[in-house]
């Protein structure tokens, strides 16, 4: 257990209070403590409702409050905030475990405590389980410790807080990058040598020149912005679509982005049938997955495509608002927007769907898109175009989007799963939003740093930016990022 | 709470009942859980900053005394610190709100009353609750000390969250000991293709008459009504293919541009303000002999 020792290399406390001290020396009473702790955190997981098992109660049920609930950790009691006491002083039982976010409540602190091992014991990513828990839970610690040994300290600065220099008319540009350089994974792949810039034999590599970008952001104590020159030049070179001093669709350089550091990872494939299992492909490219249904015979065919990120009609939503079939006082939400994303759509009669079982005749039939696989970074496109037949325009109207998303609702599932929602949430991390008309305009980047700071990046210019602020703007473009990255299921 | 005498109460079993003991149980954990964030926030931090001051104190006990005669100061930074793994594995000491034992450190009571300055686990200074300057500013408590820079962001108009101004164009008229130093200017960046240097926001312009992009045929795409207007001396269609004109700045005569810079400055007498400061570093002529050659 000497590796166990050195975790403590990290500032942080042996134990989360002195009575979590006391019970976890004990390895009998740790073991039960643990144990416990295990139980209520699964139980306590926002799981979905269960299809299958019905509550056996039919109709009512009593629910005395929905204030937050105290789990005892020893034995199965759940108090309220007001009754725990008295069951502490009936059976001596001291920790508890509240209800809505999972912290530890210790009585004799009467204090909420904070124990990193245990909570690790909670994390998703060290799937616990008795038989070999303890192999695992080692290992981690040990390579965290190795890793805090031996990393040397960048200096203190406000981490993130930088700027991208617009070069003329790269807003674009800028935008994009400041989406994509404060993501912790991005960071890991880019620092951590992901992409070998030094034995890469490709001119024009923009894999290279993202590299030298991310490199240069968190180098240091600089603090002024950063320049995306040759990210800029090997851009120009690689696509005749994207080059030239004039304005682009950020989206659209979004995506070139995105395909081009595809393109330039050792190990990618481009076939359409083999699946990409380069870096960028697992973090950037979910699966959407379209079905139609034939409504004479009831067949339904799945057809699976990569998505590198959700187009959604604002337009239609607009319209819905305006002709007061919706709450006509409500705004347009993004949740409204991927509900009739992901809604079952007729096709025509007329259409030219031909279902294969009833002989390849022209059928009635509905459509559905839905994510079959949710992207570690989802970016968002809620596309303002008006396209009428004499002319186009860009539509300013405010969508309401949330901090965090549940994209739950929106995925492909089994009904008889019960499934942890936790596993779908998703954290905005940027808004980009473009000021100005269809031809021209400006784009700046709201973007989320350290936590929960706000910051607004105009180019090189970094302001603070309140929740309120951000959640106000007219957005373009969001980028959500997956909360916890879940071990994933071969399935 | 729904018993509280301050708020209309209704009997029970009716709707008005039930639904304002749900709204009051929704607010009451919408709050409970903005509490429970900042709660752990900065429980978290005073248990770290008690862990790090515990063990600095440790570790500082378990320093390896300098060696007479060695320099303390090497090539103008510390000697770097050498620990006693041993003796701070035998080291047992205690501050206010926290124990060192033999590698672990074990908290003492709540630190959110033992602890009363956050320190950062990284540098080991303490941090600012409050900028320095700016909305919300307030003085640091020991003017004297060292803190973080990781401190909180700062609010101030012309200013980035560092405080620092916002950074102007350079302003090639003025001498290097003229220049204000608080004043940050826009820094210059090397083409990527020619060894000339340009102004940060400059470069992409340059880089497409460099790449030679918008004369390939496709002069017409970024063309703007401004542009039209900008040159009486050349017809759009006849000059663009080779050389087109800045279609941004303030639409002077070419030939000013044919000059080269020094004339420039002398020519560019009747036109005031911020364009000859534009022109003195877009000039594109490949004769340009103030160019920053990087080599």
């Amino acid at each position: 257990m000497a590796s166990l020792d050195s975790v403590n290399l990290l500032a942080e406390a042996a134990y989360g209070c002195e009575h979590l001290a006391v019970v976890l020396k004990d390895a009998q009473t740790a073991g039960h403590l643990k144990n416990g702790f295990r139980k209520r955190h699964d139980s306590l997981a926002p799981m979905t409702k269960s299809e299958v098992v019905t509550i056996q109660t039919s109709g009512l049920r009593t629910v005395t409050s929905l204030k937050p609930k105290y789990h005892c950790l020893n034995c199965s009691e759940i108090c309220l905030n007001s009754e725990r006491k008295a069951h502490t002083k009936k059976t001596g039982h001291v920790f508890y475990m509240e209800s809505r976010n999972r912290f530890v409540f210790c009585e004799s602190c009467c204090d909420f405590v904070y124990d990193h091992g245990l909570e690790r014991l909670g994390g998703p990513a060290t799937k616990y389980s008795i038989e070999d828990g303890k192999g695992k839970w080692a290992e981690d610690s040990a390579s965290e410790a190795y890793v805090k040994i031996n990393a040397i300290k960048n200096p203190c600065y406000r981490r993130g807080a930088r700027g991208v220099w617009n070069m003329g008319q790269t807003c674009y540009q800028a935008v994009i990058l400041q989406a994509l350089l404060h993501d912790p994974t991005l960071n890991a792949y880019f620092l951590a040598g992901g992409h070998d810039t030094h034995n890469c034999l490709r001119t024009g590599c923009m894999a290279c020149a993202a590299t030298e970008v991310f490199m240069d952001f968190n180098s240091g104590e600089k603090t002024d912005a950063v320049s995306a020159a040759t990210l800029l030049y090997n851009g120009w070179e690689g696509s005749r679509e994207m080059a030239g001093y004039r304005q682009q669709d950020a989206h659209e350089y979004f995506q070139f982005l995105v395909n081009s550091l595809h393109s330039a990872t050792p190990g990618h494939t481009e076939s359409y049938e083999s699946k990409c299992e380069c870096f960028f492909h697992q973090t950037f490219y979910g699966e959407l997955r379209s079905s139609v249904m034939c409504h004479k015979c009831g067949k339904t065919t799945n057809t699976h495509d990569p998505m590198a990120d959700l187009s959604l009609d604002v337009q239609a939503q607009n319209k819905k608002r305006k002709l007061g079939r919706s709450n006509p006082s409500s705004t347009v939400t993004l949740t409204a927007c991927l509900d009739s994303f992901t809604a079952v759509e007729d096709l025509h009669t007329d259409a030219a769907y031909h279902c294969e079982k009833c002989g390849n005749t022209p059928q009635r039939a509905s459509k559905r898109l839905q994510i079959r696989k949710l992207p570690a970074i989802l970016c968002m496109q809620l596309k303002r175009y008006e396209a009428t037949s004499s002319s186009s325009g860009k539509m300013n109207c405010h969508i309401d989007f949330p901090v965090t998303l549940n994209m739950l609702p929106y995925v492909v599932k089994k009904d008889k799963d019960r499934i942890d929602t936790s596993k779908y949430i998703y954290d905005l991390s940027t808004v980009i939003v473009h000021q100005g008309t269809m031809d021209s305009g400006h784009y700046f980047a709201y973007t989320r740093i350290g936590g929960d700071k706000w910051v607004l990046m105009d180019d090189n210019k970094v302001t603070v930016a309140s929740v309120a602020d951000v959640l106000r703007q007219d957005a373009y473009l969001l980028f959500y990022s997956i909360r916890t990255i879940a071990a994933e299921n071969a399935s | 709470m729904a018993d509280s005498t301050s708020r209309p109460s209704y009997p029970a079993g009716t709707i008005a009942k039930v639904s304002t003991d749900i709204l009051n149980e929704t607010f009451h954990n919408i709050i409970h859980d903005l509490v429970a964030k900042v709660h752990r926030e900065e429980k978290m931090a005073r248990m770290r900053s008690a862990v790090v001051i515990a063990r600095q104190k440790a570790e500082e006990g378990a320093t390896v005394p300098e060696e007479p005669g060695s320099k303390s100061v090497v090539d103008g930074k510390p000697r770097e610190v050498i620990i006693d793994a041993n003796k701070l594995a035998s080291t047992h000491l205690e501050t206010d709100a926290a124990i060192f034992d033999r590698g672990k450190v074990l908290l003492k009571g709540n630190p959110l009353h033992t602890v009363k300055e956050i320190i950062c686990p990284d540098c080991r200074l303490p941090r600012l609750s409050y900028p320095p300057v700016g909305a919300g500013h307030r003085p640091p408590p020991d003017p004297n000390r060292e803190y973080c820079q990781n401190g909180p962001l700062i609010t101030l108009p012309g200013h980035d969250v560092h405080g620092k101004m916002f950074a102007v164009m350079p302003n090639p008229k003025k001498r290097k000991t003229e220049k204000d130093s608080t004043i940050p200017e826009v820094p210059t960046s090397k083409c990527p293709i020619c060894p000339r240097y340009f102004v940060m926001n400059r470069v992409a312009q340059h880089l497409d008459r460099c790449m030679n992009i918008s004369g390939r045929g496709s002069s017409t795409r970024n063309k703007t009504p401004t542009d039209s207007g900008a040159s009486g001396a050349s017809s759009p269609t006849s000059s663009a293919p080779k050389r087109p004109h800045n279609d941004d700045d303030d639409g002077s005569p070419s030939p000013t541009k044919k000059k080269k810079l020094n004339s420039s400055k002398k020519g560019s007498m009747n036109k005031p303000g911020p364009s000859k400061l534009k022109q003195s570093f877009t000039a594109e002529d490949d004769d340009d002999v103030k160019s920053e050659n990087g080599d």
